[in-house]
């Protein structure tokens, strides 16, 4: 009888992340993550330009590639409403920033790694699909990451980055609002952190 | 292996089974993350800061002096050599006989031909690591996770993991072999147990070091970090997943979007 009821909820479930996944092109999206891993890899980390240079493409790829409006806003959480405009202005300007030189300086450990692609999987979000991949390391056990990408009008972007369980949206949205929920400053204090960071 | 342990903790978890199944199958938006103890779990959690950069990576920074990645590169190796049969224990306990026996495979193989451990010749052998701990056996048993805990020198933890490090602690073939006897468990169990603490620590310094730069509240990244990475744990009387455990509700309200100028 249990056995039964899993298997009816089960099934309900499956129809629903059927009907919400129906939108969005999977083999699209994975070829679009394929092209923006494969740029880097080749235009950035094993090209033979400046490091100024590299910066300048990095931040280029990344802004293309990455919805920093959308993820920006989804980590603010409940304080993106009660934030003035300029505030949500400076807020996404520096979340960017940061973000651009955080990442540019982690994509140089990539020197030498690939990402093995590992299919794709439904998501519940509308309009969202994961690409599955691998990073094989030196040693021990690979890192599994896989990119939330978004479609929107045709247009392709990646929305969150997971590794090992782990998503980056999240972390900082519950890294953000204990700040804030923490801190007098309040988003400004915020703000200015962030900031200091860049 | 000490397998005469084997139905005592079948018994503990099936005392387990029948109190809860938090793991439900049912994905909700990983916030407002229960902290009971957060009070004291910050208090440890600075301690634990500071251990770490003014002890702990000034010593892994020595070890790093002294070794070449090679060295280095053997050393895990053989840390991990040693923890294979424990991996073998708990895919056994997961009724995982498959990953079991390529544990135990491994552990063959890289003791033989990899010379004792030094190095991982298995994968060639399509024996690729494949760790898991007495934490996921209870996990996968449906024993809940309980509160989220700091512990002093080690830090993320939960009730449930904090049970699954002590027994994999305890479970230590370096351990077991030697415990019988005070003299060669302090020439032995002891330094091998610091060597393998300071070459964890070398590995996680860089990453460390990363997140803590870039956090405006560190400690709530790393029990975000921890609590989502635990999810990945599956019950086995849940009904199966119908979706990633990553996959929560990743949309904004309509009225609400951004406008750009």
């Amino acid at each position: 009888m249990k056995n039964f009821l899993y298997a009816l909820c089960a099934a309900v479930m499956l129809t629903f992340a059927q009907t919400a996944k129906a939108e969005v092109d999977a083999a699209k999206a994975e070829a679009f993550v394929k092209d923006v891993t494969a740029q880097g890899i080749k235009d950035i980390i094993n090209a033979n330009i400046s490091q100024a240079e590299k910066d300048a493409r990095f931040a280029k790829l990344f802004n293309n590639a990455l919805d920093l409006d959308f993820i920006g806003q989804f980590v603010l959480g409940r304080n993106w409403r009660t934030a003035t405009p300029a505030q949500r202005k400076e807020f996404i300007s520096v979340y960017r920033q940061l973000n651009v030189s955080t990442w540019s300086k982690r994509f140089d450990e990539f020197k030498g790694k690939e990402f093995v692609f590992k299919g794709t999987s439904p998501s519940n979000s509308k309009g969202q699909v994961f690409v599955n991949t691998v990073v094989p390391m030196d040693q021990g056990e690979p890192a599994k990451v896989a990119w939330r990408v978004r479609e929107k009008n045709g247009t392709y972007k990646v929305v969150d980055i997971v590794i090992e369980n782990v998503s980056l949206a999240i972390t900082a949205r519950n890294e953000y609002t204990a700040f804030i929920k923490n801190n007098p400053g309040g988003l400004d204090a915020l703000i200015a952190n962030l900031k200091s960071k860049i | 292996m000490p397998n005469f342990k084997l139905p005592k903790i079948l018994t503990v978890s099936a005392l387990m089974l029948t109190t809860a199944c938090a793991f439900n199958g049912q994905l909700q938006r990983p916030e407002n993350e229960a902290d009971p103890y957060e009070n004291v779990n910050r208090k440890i959690s600075s301690f634990n800061e500071g251990f770490y950069e003014n002890i702990l990576f000034p010593i892994a920074r020595g070890y790093r002096k002294i070794t070449t990645p090679t060295i280095r590169e053997r050393v895990n190796s053989f840390i991990a050599n040693v923890d294979e049969p424990i991996n073998a224990v708990n895919y056994l306990l997961q009724l995982e006989f498959v990953k079991s026996l390529k544990s135990i495979g491994r552990f063959a193989v890289n003791t033989t031909m990899g010379l004792g451990g030094l190095f991982d010749v298995a994968p060639g052998w399509n024996l690729a690591q494949d760790t898991t701990s007495f934490n996921e056996t209870l996990a996968s048993w449906c024993v809940v996770q309980g509160p989220y805990l700091v512990v002093p020198f080690i830090g993320p933890n939960s009730g449930r993991g904090l049970v699954g490090t002590v027994v994999d602690a305890a479970a230590d073939p370096v351990y077991w072999l030697t415990y019988h006897d005070a003299n060669t468990s302090a020439k032995i169990s002891y330094p091998y147990a610091a060597v393998k603490y300071t070459a964890k620590a070398e590995s996680f310094e860089t990453l460390y070091n990363d997140l803590h730069r870039n956090s405006v509240d560190f400690y709530s990244t790393m029990r975000s970090a921890y609590l989502q990475n635990q999810q990945k744990y599956h019950c086995r009387f849940a009904a199966p997943r119908t979706a990633e455990t990553y996959d929560f509700d990743f949309e904004l309200d309509e009225d609400d979007s951004f406008e750009q100028d």
